[in-house]
């Protein structure tokens, strides 16, 4: 899954936000919050076919089970692509 | 004219003289370090935004943005949309949407313990990094009520308030600060800029207290906030 050009990932302490730059912060205005668990769903984005890949990835990382693992991935996801951060 | 904002020089270049009585008070015959104009681009944006009104103001609020940008690009600072004010030799800053309360808490406090109170700036201040501790500076854009000095004062709290019935401060979560903090800074797209911003925040997050505040619009909440956070003062 492709993040759109402009995104990128900073971290304050333990909290970690991402943020537009560029020609991207004009359009976009906010500041997305990622908890540890959306951190990591962010980073292995891109290296993820879809959710279900992702989920998988979720499941090596930490203690979930199926279940849980893909609703996360895919409300995660859903959100990324309502605000237009990744390409459907 | 050059003008010491935040404790750097700037030469303001302006194209209407409104501004000057509010410059005036910043006045210094140091040498400027850096030189400010408003791009044309910028001050139709803001008029747009705005709605159109006085090109005047619009340059003053773009000269504002591009020293906020000056300072976060070269000197650690940047301009924070809060109520700064003063208890003795310490200041707090009071931020919240526009229309929450914020001026109206800062007065209490005046209010409440007079000349131990001072107005640093009721609308946009400045903040600044320097030898390992932040201090909020005074500034010209000081809002509708026109309530700021060009001071210079140690910052040790910030208070993020919001309305409720009964007032009270509490801990913040973490998770809300970035966000919250980034809705009172004025945008940029650079991404030096915004690099320098997270490097910042770094260092605030460890030196400046942060808390949430429930805030009742009465003039004991004060009193109550006051007893809340004296020990970070």
């Amino acid at each position: 899954m492709k993040i759109k050009e402009g995104f990128v990932l900073k971290k304050v302490g333990k909290q970690s936000v991402v943020v537009a730059v560029g020609e991207m912060a004009s359009k976009f205005n906010g500041v997305i919050s990622l908890n540890e668990t959306a951190e990591f769903m962010w980073k292995n984005l891109e290296s993820s076919k879809d959710y279900k890949d992702l989920a998988k990835k979720l499941m090596e990382e930490y203690d979930v089970d199926e279940e849980k693992a893909i609703l996360h991935c895919k409300k995660f996801i859903e959100q990324l692509v309502k605000a237009q951060v990744i390409d459907e | 004219m050059v003008y010491s904002i935040a404790g750097v020089n700037f030469k303001i270049n302006l194209e209407y003289k409104n501004a000057l009585p509010y410059l005036a008070p910043y006045r210094t015959f140091e040498q400027a370090e850096f030189e400010i104009s408003a791009p044309k681009d910028e001050v139709e944006s803001v008029l747009t935004r705005f709605g159109n009104g006085s090109r005047a103001y619009a340059e003053f609020l773009v000269i504002a943005s591009q020293i906020s940008k000056t300072l976060l690009k070269h000197k650690q600072g940047l301009l924070f949309h809060s109520s700064a004010i003063a208890y003795n030799d310490s200041a707090i800053l009071i931020s919240a949407p526009s229309g929450t309360g914020k001026s109206t808490h800062a007065r209490y406090w005046k209010e409440t313990f007079g000349d131990l109170v001072k107005y640093i700036n009721d609308d946009k201040p400045f903040i600044r990094l320097e030898n390992g501790e932040f201090y909020a500076y005074g500034s010209p854009w000081n809002g509708k009520h026109g309530l700021s000095s060009n001071a210079r004062v140690k910052l040790k709290v910030l208070c993020f308030i919001e309305r409720a019935e009964k007032t009270s401060v509490e801990e913040i979560d973490k998770s809300l600060v970035i966000p919250l903090f980034m809705e009172q800074i004025l945008r940029f797209n650079d991404e030096e800029l915004i690099d320098n911003l997270f490097k910042l925040l770094d260092e605030f997050f460890k030196k400046v207290k942060i808390v949430k505040i429930k805030c009742a619009n009465e003039k004991t909440s004060a009193q109550i906030v006051f007893d809340g956070i004296k020990e970070f003062l």
